[in-house]
């Protein structure tokens, strides 16, 4: 090769080379770069998501009202103390909802929920129409993950965060107050004064938060299991079943035995789950955790609603969650009565009729002895009896510091027990005859009545009325009044002295502390006599020879009739009262029926 | 000597580079040819199994039996499998589900909080992921699925069912491999959490299919048979997760053509080799002759050329190792989409020692021509006058008649068969010879003209360069033909049968007592027949295949089949209860079956002894399918009607079905539209023969080239005495196009002629494979590919400027 050639091929060489190498850098740079950008670009539109979602939230709540108005702004609203609180508030819960693991375009999806007119309803007065907010995150598609995660990223947003929020919004307010262009500085005034109190009442201890945060981790599983499965069951899988059974098309039109057991299985599986879930000392753990959110958080001191709804239900769970694992094994048990074939089939069948026959409250009745039979024989005298100190220890009876809202099971067990002796003829009309007068009387009965469908149902929404009245949201008296005599403080010994018109404020506070002092003190005598009266039931059950035993599990053994002439359910009927299940077996009906 | 031997590669670098680059080349076709079939193999297995994995067992809902099951039975409270034999169970939900008016598979696997993973069954490839874990509602598609739809990583979907929908949200796009091979409709793939919400409200986990995974060494029959025992699963279908048989059988029929192929490009591969070194003879005998006469014994003489050839043999096979392994895994990548092809150490190595052992022994034959020549003989370069090529191929055609002839009279091979072989055999001696023969005529032919340039081309073609060239290059034509010919040939599989299937539609996973009437009630559904549809295995007489079984007494009005057996006679035994198979005629012509014969069909692990009543003839599944009466199904299977297909006047009528049927699960396909779905599925499959053909092709272009190149190279002094003579650089440049275009025409010509009989000899050993082809030959691919080849030959001189290196100079000896 000559020269001129054996350069030209070297000099081709070098530039190929140098362009081999210009090509890899410039590749792996862009590679480089563009997982950079991916990343960034989803943290940038989860942020924009978050904000679309607050400004969604705002805009529901009050006209103009838009993310982190400057203060000047704020003094021209005509509601500038709500949208501060509104404001802030959103903004913690938007937090939340950033960090959490919820999919971005589910947030998107939730804005736009918010921006419609269910969404406005709500967000415009959620108290008022809190029962929208699970039909409205379901229709986003808000998993029971979802819905378990945001409740304890909230508790312990409300346990680690809101002091922090609730001095922001103080400053705000501060700053608002003392501009010149203020147009309602009352309303700033009443959001100052609204502030402090929640700084005071709301905000924990450095200790405390640190003792909150600890009980939380600790029950999280507990705590979960429980907001999850109670989430489901909002949209229970037995609705859908039971249209399944009724409906004669679609993917499982006809559905077969072995169908139906598959759907039951699924759903008790979820049951087991929370069962599982609250074993060993999860129980005490959650125990620990809601008590402490209930010590701490006074739902009414709360000036975001969505924060006090969440207080609200771990309240409700709180009642509930020492009867939780019996209640798990109950529901366990009905699931296999129901899918015995024989019961499958008749049920089957009865569905699709409108009309209540003979056979199907005998039938009925079968099931409900065997399910209470199948559940009681997990357990004996000492183990229920243990179950019952459980919660009497629970509710600390006879301990001067009595929570009556553990007490509610315990009212609710012996009003269902008793109902069967309510009862006469199959009509379900008659003198409330009392099994064990020694134990419990009428009254009792009457006043157990009014602490479970009044007070315990009722409360939270007169405290609500209140509040919305003192901050002149509302100033219909009646129906503050209504909503006080909806919780029947007269029926547990709470007369109020003052006048609902003219001296609200000494009115309800009266009712807040001699009223709910009163109603505690009657609920805690008819606890400790339902209690007796539930061991005595207990005893009547479990001791050697039993009758009411011997005439439930003969009920429970019958076989279920596929038809019954009138004369017959009369003959049969007497057998089914003195097995003491037409209580449990009626309330069924009723939530079949109704 | 090893310098010796490395101062002739380096002392023409060009001319080593070629031939290195050449051998390299030739060991990746080898290589590409060997593993192509094991490619196919592992992608049609792959998409068989796409969904199963590497479970063994699968529970799967019959028309009959309950559309959803538990695994209470299967797997104890604590997780663990509760049947001896079997190592592991995931359960699974798979629906047809609606997404923007659509039918999409949507698949879902049991929820693990604390770990979810939809990679129970196989693993998942993400092209795109959302950070962190997945949750119950979120799902992985593909990316053929998120292009479909224009869907991105955490976008909200809605699916819907019997007018419930649930939303789901992107946590991930896949790449087309694993699950998504089995991409058609586009699979949807979350967590049976979510999506039983089709099904019921709420988060609840349902099933209808159970993978599992036996024990290792566990007998899988024995496994299946006690599962099929539990009164749960008795109904249900319960049979093997995958089936290489079948995926073998199908890997056969797409890739036989290619196989066939494959041969003759694996002899053109070494023939390549051998060429390459045949056409530096002239230079080694003069080399050999002056090493002579400086006194070199024949023991050193033949080391250092072995040395040389050895080297340059070597660094081809090395680099065509690398070569190899990095074109066909780009290629299976990019034809397949799939990564999970494994290298076959075994055909590699076989591939580079085919390659070396080649070029070794073909640069032998220089010296060994030598070395029967005197020194003056070598020097002078002249060539005895005996036609040593004629006398070969004529060698080669009596033994392979006698071969053919030995085996059909030893009944080992029919007598068409025998015929075909025979013919490849002349075929491919007649390029070899009669190629050359052409060249060398169209060179006298041109030296009678005027023109001084193709005067100088007609005898520049009289020498063996050019006789080989075109050779070299009417074989690689023929082979490029059969490739382009394989190729359409293999698309041709699906699509023969499929005109016939216009106008009808399949409503699958219906229930078994779902009425006829129901569909006929539908405006636009001229007829509706009910019957089972299910993969069986007919065996017997020599026969093992995989078939489509039809199974309903009115299957026949279904398409028009011809009947061999008299059609009354054929249709009163359909419709007894005896029980009788009907076979294609193909299964006739291949193995010989007849009316009255027994074979054994097992469908679902059950094997039963059938008597064949009837012949028909239709090139539906390309002869592999049966049909049985709905009765004789039903009596010994237990299997019931689980298909509908209707007649319908116009797509409307389809859309009216799916609007009847999609709420009940039933799926509701135009027929053309689900071969459509098959056919992209292995699209796939026909993308890599179609690659396959144009990577030969360009091989065998550049193979000619180089060889055109490397020989050319030798003949620089002949051009430096034209230009001396006065001839201009453009009249040698035309004269060097005229050369070209003579070898390119020529090989066309031979080309062209003896691809028909060449066709029928592919078609002809096609049934070698069991499949049974009507005469398909497409001039229109021959020509267009035979001319590109030659134009591109032609276009040599001027591609690689062949003008710019004339120079009047002294030239180099």
């Amino acid at each position: 090769m000559d020269t001129n050639s054996r350069k030209k091929t070297n000099r081709l060489r070098r530039i190929l080379i140098a362009l081999t190498a210009a090509v890899l850098v410039v590749a792996l740079t862009f590679a480089l770069v563009a997982c950079n950008k991916d990343k960034k670009k989803q943290q940038a539109e989860r942020a924009d998501s978050v904000a679309l979602l607050r400004g969604a939230v705002l805009e529901s709540m009050g006209e103009g009202w838009k993310n982190d108005l400057p203060a000047d702004k704020i003094a021209e609203l005509d509601e500038p103390g709500d949208y501060v609180l509104a404001n802030g508030w959103a903004k913690l819960v938007c937090e939340e909802l950033k960090d959490s693991t919820l999919q971005t375009a589910k947030l998107n999806a939730l804005a736009q929920a918010v921006a419609s007119e269910d969404g406005k309803q709500l967000m415009h007065d959620f108290s008022a129409n809190a029962e929208k907010l699970v039909p409205l995150v379901r229709s986003v598609g808000f998993t029971q993950d979802d819905v378990s995660e945001i409740v304890f990223r909230l508790l312990n947003a409300l346990a680690s965060k809101s002091g922090e929020y609730l001095q922001d919004m103080r400053d705000l307010l501060l700053e608002v107050r003392g501009l010149n262009n203020v147009k309602y500085i009352a309303k700033v005034n009443d959001a100052l004064s609204s502030v402090r109190l929640a700084i005071d009442s709301v905000v924990p201890t450095k200790t405390m938060e640190q003792r909150l945060l600890s009980a939380f981790e600790d029950a999280k599983q507990g705590l979960d299991s429980i907001v999850s499965f109670a989430y489901s069951s909002s949209q229970s899988a037995s609705d859908e079943l039971w249209s399944a059974l009724l409906k004669s098309d679609g993917a499982l039109e006809n559905i077969s035995d072995g169908e139906i057991e598959a759907v039951a299985n699924a759903v008790m599986n979820n049951v087991g789950r929370l069962k599982n879930a609250l074993s060993g000392d999860q129980l005490d753990k959650l125990n620990v955790a809601l008590g402490l959110v209930i010590d701490q958080f006074d739902a009414s001191s709360i000036s975001s609603a969505l924060f006090a709804s969440v207080v609200q239900y771990a309240k409700y769970a709180y009642t509930l969650v020492d009867v939780l694992p019996m209640l798990c094994d109950a529901v366990l048990t009905a699931g296999d009565v129901i899918l015995d074939r024989e019961a499958l089939d008749f049920f089957k069948g009865q569905i699709k009729n409108e009309e209540l026959s003979g056979e199907m409250v005998y039938n009925l009745c079968i099931a409900t002895a065997r399910v209470v039979e199948g559940t009681l024989d997990k357990y004996d005298l000492a183990s229920v009896s243990a179950l019952l100190d459980d919660l009497a220890d629970a509710c600390r009876l006879n301990q001067g510091v009595f929570d009556w809202q553990k007490a509610i099971p315990i009212l609710v067990a012996d009003i269902a027990l008793n109902l069967s002796d309510i009862v006469t003829d199959g009509n379900f009309e008659g003198e409330l005859s009392i099994r064990h007068p020694e134990a419990v009387s009428a009254e009792d009965i009457s006043r157990m009545s009014a602490a479970v469908f009044g007070l315990s149902r009722r409360l939270d929404a007169f405290k609500q009325a209140y509040y919305k009245f003192a901050r002149g949201e509302t100033s219909s008296y009646n129906n503050l009044l209504a909503a006080a005599n909806a919780c029947r403080f007269d029926d547990l010994g709470a007369e109020n002295p003052y006048d609902y018109i003219n001296e609200t404020a000494d009115w309800y506070n009266y009712y807040m502390t001699v009223g709910l002092d009163s109603a505690k003190a009657a609920i805690e005598g008819c606890a400790k006599k339902a209690l007796a009266d539930i061991k005595l039931y207990a005893e009547d059950y479990f001791k050697q020879g039993s009758e009411q035993k011997t005439k439930l599990d003969a009920l429970a053994k019958e076989q279920f009739k596929q038809s019954m002439t009138e004369e017959e359910f009369e003959t049969a009927f007497p057998r089914l009262r003195e097995s003491g299940v037409v209580g449990f077996a009626a309330t069924i009906l009723i939530m079949i029926m109704f | 000597m090893f310098r010796l031997a490395f101062k002739n590669i380096t002392a023409k670098p060009l001319r080593a580079v070629a031939t290195i680059l050449v051998i390299a080349l030739a060991v990746a076709m080898i290589f590409c040819m060997l593993s192509f079939k094991d490619a196919v193999f592992e992608y049609i297995f792959g998409t068989q199994t796409a969904i199963s994995g590497d479970s063994d067992i699968v529970i799967s809902a019959s028309s009959g039996s309950d559309r959803l099951t538990i695994v209470a039975d299967l797997v104890g409270s604590d997780g663990s499998p509760r049947v001896s034999g079997v190592k592991s169970v995931v359960p699974s939900l798979a629906l047809y589900a609606m997404l923007e008016g659509e039918y999409v598979q949507a698949r879902g696997f049991e929820f693990d909080k604390n770990s979810p993973s939809l990679e129970a069954l196989q693993s998942v490839d993400f092209a795109k992921k959302r950070e962190g874990e997945l949750k119950s509602d979120d799902v992985v598609i593909s990316e053929s699925t998120a292009k479909h739809f224009g869907i991105d990583v955490d976008d909200r979907i809605s699916l819907s069912l019997d007018g419930k929908s649930v939303f789901v949200f992107v946590g991930g796009i896949a790449k087309q491999s694993g699950y998504f091979l089995a991409d058609s409709p586009f699979l949807i793939l979350g967590f049976s959490r979510q999506l039983s919400g089709l099904l019921i409200g709420g988060e609840n986990e349902l099933f209808n299919e159970i993978y599992l995974k036996t024990d290792e060494g566990a007998d899988v029959e024995d496994v299946i048979a006690r599962v099929k025992g539990m009164p749960r699963f008795e109904d249900m279908l319960v049979r093997r997760a995958n089936d290489s048989g079948a995926a073998q059988e199908q890997t056969s029929s797409l890739t036989a053509p290619i196989v066939l192929a494959g041969g003759a490009v694996l002899a053109l591969g070494v023939a390549i080799i051998a060429l390459l070194f045949l056409m530096g003879e002239r230079e080694k005998q003069t080399l050999i002759s002056k090493l002579t006469v400086i006194g070199g014994t024949r023991g050193q003489i033949t080391g250092i050329l072995l040395l040389e050839s050895g080297m340059l043999a070597l660094a081809g096979a090395l680099i065509g190792v690398g070569l190899s392994v990095g074109i066909f895994a780009a290629l299976v990548k990019l034809t397949l989409s799939s990564s999970a092809f494994a290298i076959s150490v075994a055909k590699l190595a076989g591939a580079a020692a085919l390659g070396f052992f080649t070029a070794i022994f073909a640069s032998l034959y220089p010296i060994f021509r030598s070395m029967r020549k005197s020194v003056r003989e070598s020097q002078l370069g002249t060539l005895n006058g005996k036609n040593t090529f004629a006398y070969l191929t004529s060698a080669a055609l009596v033994v392979a008649f006698a071969v053919s002839v030995a085996l059909y009279f030893s009944g080992h091979m029919p007598a068409w068969l025998a015929l075909a072989l025979g013919v490849l055999i002349i075929v491919l001696a007649v390029v070899g010879g009669g190629t050359s023969l052409l060249v060398r005529g169209t060179g006298g032919a041109m030296k009678k003209t005027s023109a001084p340039d193709l005067k100088v081309a007609g005898n520049a073609l009289k020498g063996k360069r050019h006789a080989r060239s075109a050779t070299l290059l009417a074989v690689g034509t023929l082979v490029a033909m059969i490739l382009f010919m394989a190729w359409q040939l293999t698309s041709t599989i699906f699509t023969a049968y499929i005109s016939d299937f216009e106008g009808l539609a399949f409503v699958s996973n219906i229930r078994a007592d779902a009425s006829e009437n129901e569909f006929l009630e539908v405006e636009g559904v001229q007829d509706a027949v009910k019957l089972v549809w299910q993969q069986g295995n007919l065996s017997g007489k020599g026969l093992s295949r995989s078939v489509s079984v039809l199974g309903s007494s009115k299957a026949l009005s279904l398409v028009d089949f011809k009947y061999v057996t008299p059609e009354d006679q054929l249709k009163t035994r359909l419709l007894s209860d005896e029980p009788y198979v009907f076979v294609d005629n193909a299964f006739c012509k291949l193995y010989g079956i007849d009316v009255g014969d027994s074979l054994w069909l097992t469908i679902a692990d059950k094997k039963q002894e059938l008597k064949v009543g009837g012949v028909l003839s239709h090139r539906l599944f390309n002869g592999a399918y049966v049909i049985l009466s709905e009765n004789t199904l039903d009596k010994l299977y237990g299997l019931h009607a689980d298909t509908v297909i209707a007649r319908v006047e116009d797509e409307k009528a389809i859309g009216a079905l799916s609007n009847k049927f999609a709420h009940k699960n039933y799926y509701v396909i135009d027929a053309l539209t689900a071969y459509r779905w098959e056919m992209e599925s292995t699209q796939a499959v026909f993308d890599l023969v179609g690659t396959l053909a144009f990577l030969v092709t360009f091989f065998i272009l550049v193979v000619a080239v180089a060889a055109t190149l490397v020989g050319r190279s030798s003949e620089e002094r002949g051009r430096v005495a034209l230009l001396n003579a006065g001839m201009s650089k453009n009249m040698l440049l035309r004269s060097e196009i005229a050369e070209h275009a003579a070898c390119a025409i020529s090989a066309f010509v031979v080309a062209l002629l003896l691809s028909l009989p060449l066709t029928g000899c592919l078609i002809g050993a096609l049934e070698l494979f069991g499949l049974a082809f009507e005469f398909m030959y497409n001039a229109g691919v021959v020509v267009a590919v035979g001319a590109g080849i030659c134009l591109l030959y032609t276009a040599v001189p001027l591609a690689f400027n062949f003008k710019r290196n004339y120079s009047i100079k002294r030239a180099r000896y």
